[in-house]
């Protein structure tokens, strides 16, 4: 499978693949990823020779000054924005374009205006057809897992930020994607509001285990929430080195004024700052 | 007074509604004034108490009546046909790059054709029927409106239509799912504003082809030098499209509860 899809991909080197992306476990795997655009000033090198990879169950943050290209990326697992060169893979195959097994929360608002709670939530579910009956019980779920029950016939126009952000990522968990992307989700939320959801995201993702890209710019938020930290750089994007965070399974806020957590964040710090 | 100057300082709704009202009540009382104390002709400015004695007069003896009716039936089925068309022709533009480009540039460029000019072809080939209006009022709203919706349907965010496309929509169905049910609000005010466009029309229509209808009324008086008839085809023409436009507003808030910024 994997041989007849490189055949396709023409033009592009694969150039080996890492031995650990043989693994059975690898979810997400990108190869020299290059993502070029051409305009009449010149060609603008956004990605290149991007390599990459997530396990399944895993917990990336991708982290990198803005302009380097980390939204790209995540588009580009998405399935919403494609790469010039290279390869990118999830599961072994080819990404050729959206689907419902890599679910998307976004940095602004995304709710559908016109559906209440509930209705955002069972979307996906009402898309599979998947009887009432059943689709209730996940929406029920959802719904207590975000704290919002009594929000279930509420418009989106009556919720806040934070709430909004709560019910997009649970509509994404709702579909039980095998990969929840997440693009910079809790960037417009005040201080106060943001570690809550870093707290509930985690709880959340310690139960379903699904495998998690969260791309952010705060550091904080990223060695708080990541089993493994991709460092970006800009100018071409690509990954400069991968942190592995060594915290307790088990996040609370308290975690971020211990000297651990001081530690890792004062490494990518360095990092991104070359 | 600092504070009336203040760029965008809010005015309680009351006090929107009083000044509103106020200009109304000036431009009659001014309109009466000029008229009776005979600084203007009564013939060529009869007093706002004589039009608006015509007018009951007439809404008794049913002779207006049957204007304005036939006057709505042309408005709604050239508008009706219009949109119907333009709609789903609207939201294809809207949708795919490659429409646009099939849809677009003749809808731009017919648009700048004067409908009125149409007038003498439109009565060479259907002659002054009730399809001559019809079509006269379709000219005139169908390829403004073909482009609005176009527009409208642009304005629905990538993002709205990207977060779909992860839930598993693909295609008609994020079509159908997202980008209609997203767009519905300002399709709604689109074609309110259409149908301000068709009233237009529709008198231009009737003044030069018909012999019937509120356009006609007008012309007809003006034959006899009528003018307080003249004032009020104009005045009830006016009131019928605020009376629409109102009731459209009424229905929009209705079915769109949801609709943010308001």
């Amino acid at each position: 499978m994997f041989f007849k899809r490189r055949e396709k991909n023409n033009g592009c080197s694969t150039a080996g693949r890492p031995i650990s992306a043989q693994l059975a476990n690898v979810k997400i795997w990108g190869h020299q990823i290059e993502k070029v655009y051409s305009s009449k000033k010149g060609e603008y090198h956004a990605l290149e020779g991007l390599d990459f990879e997530v396990l399944d169950n895993d917990f990336v943050c991708i982290v990198g000054p803005s302009g380097c290209g980390k939204s790209t990326l995540l588009r580009m697992i998405a399935g919403l924005d494609f790469p010039t060169g290279g390869v990118l893979m999830i599961d072994n195959r080819e990404i050729t374009g959206p689907g419902a097994d890599r679910g998307m929360v976004f940095q602004t608002y995304t709710l559908f205006p016109w559906m209440t709670v509930a209705e955002n939530i069972g979307y996906g579910l009402r898309l599979k057809r998947m009887k009432k009956e059943e689709s209730e019980k996940i929406i029920q779920k959802y719904l207590k897992a975000i704290g919002l029950e009594k929000f279930r016939d509420a418009y989106p126009k009556e919720l806040s930020g934070g709430m909004k952000q709560r019910v997009a990522i649970a509509r994404a968990l709702a579909n039980s994607p095998e990969v929840l992307l997440m693009d910079e989700p809790f960037g417009a939320l005040d201080p106060q509001t943001k570690s809550q959801m870093q707290l509930l995201l985690r709880e959340i993702w310690q139960v379903e285990k699904p495998t998690v890209i969260f791309v952010t710019h705060d550091i904080d938020e990223a060695v708080f929430l990541a089993n493994k930290i991709c460092i970006m750089s800009a100018n071409p994007g690509k990954i400069i080195k991968e942190q592995p965070v060594h915290l307790p399974y088990e996040r609370i806020l308290e975690l971020k004024d211990t000297p651990e957590f001081f530690e890792l964040r004062k490494k990518v710090n360095a990092c991104i700052k070359g | 007074m600092k504070k009336l100057f203040s760029i965008r300082h809010p005015i309680p709704s009351k006090a929107y509604a009083c000044l509103a009202v106020f200009v109304f009540v000036f431009l009659v009382l001014t309109w009466y004034f000029v008229s009776s104390m005979g600084i203007v002709k009564e013939l060529f400015m009869p007093s706002p108490v004589k039009v608006v004695r015509y007018i009951a007069a007439e809404l008794v003896s049913g002779g207006m009546l049957s204007d304005m009716w036939i006057s709505i039936y042309r408005i709604m089925m050239g508008f009706l046909l219009a949109a119907v068309l333009a709609i789903p022709l609207g939201i294809l533009a809207g949708s795919f790059p490659w429409m646009e480009a099939l849809i677009a540039p003749v809808c731009e460029f017919v648009r700048y054709m004067p409908v009125p000019a149409f007038v003498p072809l439109v009565m060479i080939w259907s002659g002054i029927g009730e399809a001559a209006k019809i079509i006269i009022i379709f000219l005139g709203t169908f390829f403004q409106m073909v482009l609005m919706i176009a527009d409208d349907a642009r304005s629905v965010s990538d993002d709205l239509l990207a977060s779909s496309y992860t839930l598993g929509a693909r295609g008609s169905v994020a079509i159908r799912t997202v980008l209609i049910p997203a767009m519905l609000p300002r399709m709604m005010d689109t074609v309110r504003m259409m149908i301000g466009w068709a009233w237009t029309y529709l008198v231009v229509a009737e003044l030069i082809a018909a012999d019937s209808g509120l356009g006609y009324s007008i012309l007809k008086a003006q034959r006899y030098v009528k003018t307080e008839a003249i004032f009020a085809g104009i005045l009830v023409i006016g009131l019928l499209g605020l009376i629409t436009d109102r009731i459209l507003v009424l229905i929009n808030k209705k079915l769109f509860p949801w609709a943010e910024g308001e």
